[in-house]
């Protein structure tokens, strides 16, 4: 048991790492392509986390929805517009431009730096030991290895019970998805 | 010891370094596109959020997954009309540059 909680130890902390690098790296990789395919990278991290937390299905649909579907589309779209300039992302301090470019990262900065701060200072004010105690999840801790197999069961009874409607609503928010992603994006007429 | 040892303030934490990694790239890319990824960036996190809950407060009926798929679906439908627009705006003036979107009619 100790082995085997030291190798999921281990493979959160990869699967977090490449999830982080991958992310920054999209932000900060000057070809617009290149940062797409590293997306890909993070979010194929992200599915891993999922599989930890016992999610198999949520961790499949990760990997088809996210990495394969819409990275790979907006990738596509990334190559229908031909950009030449991405030179414009490296911002030279001499111009009006390039000083604006900087006031806007650095206020990017102090907002994300603020956000992550807050957030990450109100989870270890916290004590989650106690919490999970309180809602019963603790009591369950030696059973949840059964309760994770019967997941995706679980999703299925849920998507076709109490979910009912939302789902319903998710499929008719697609079909106007597509036939206004037809409209769109249809050369006009005239 | 149980092999789910982790902890929920790991995922937690985790969450919250992917969500302020998209707000920056949010606001601070000068391009569409790059927006775009970012804002898939903060729906992951969300997402890791919801099914880390799931599996740690509510693991009888695991209704933190069902939000995620939710959630994928919308953000499927998200890329798909921000896509859309991205490229009609760039049929009709040339670059996607954030900066350019200053006019409303023209």
């Amino acid at each position: 048991m100790e082995f085997l909680a030291s190798i999921s130890y281990i493979s959160f902390y990869l699967l977090a790492a490449a999830a982080i690098i991958c992310a920054l790296g999209m932000i900060f990789n000057p070809n617009l392509v290149r940062a797409g395919f590293t997306l890909i990278g993070s979010f194929c991290a992200v599915a891993g986390i999922y599989f930890l937390l016992f999610a198999n299905f949520v961790a499949v649909s990760q990997i088809l929805i996210y990495a394969v579907g819409i990275v790979l589309v907006i990738v596509f779209a990334v190559m229908l517009c031909s950009l030449r300039d991405t030179a414009s992302e490296m911002p030279d301090t001499e111009s009006a431009e390039g000083s604006a470019i900087q006031m806007r990262r650095a206020a990017a900065l102090a907002v994300s730096g603020g956000i992550g701060y807050l957030l990450i200072s109100i989870i270890r004010s916290q004590n989650w030991q106690l919490i999970s105690h309180l809602t019963g999840a603790k009591a369950h801790e030696s059973m949840i290895a059964s309760f994770a197999s019967e997941y995706t069961t679980r999703i299925g009874f849920e998507m076709l019970g109490d979910y009912l409607v939302p789902f319903e609503l998710v499929s008719v928010l697609l079909l106007i998805v597509l036939v206004g992603a037809v409209i769109l994006s249809k050369k006009s007429v005239n | 010891m149980s092999i789910t040892n982790i902890g929920l303030e790991h995922y937690l934490t985790l969450s919250a370094i992917l969500l302020s990694i998209g707000v920056y790239g949010l606001i601070a890319s000068n391009n569409a596109f790059r927006v775009l990824m970012s804002i898939e960036v903060i729906l992951n996190a969300v997402n890791i959020n919801f099914v880390a809950f799931a599996h740690y407060i509510d693991p009888v009926l695991v209704r933190g997954q069902v939000f995620s798929l939710f959630i994928m679906a919308i953000a499927a439908a998200e890329a798909a009309i921000g896509l859309a627009l991205l490229l009609l705006i760039y049929r009709n003036r040339v670059n996607i540059n954030m900066d350019s979107f200053n006019v409303l009619k023209w």
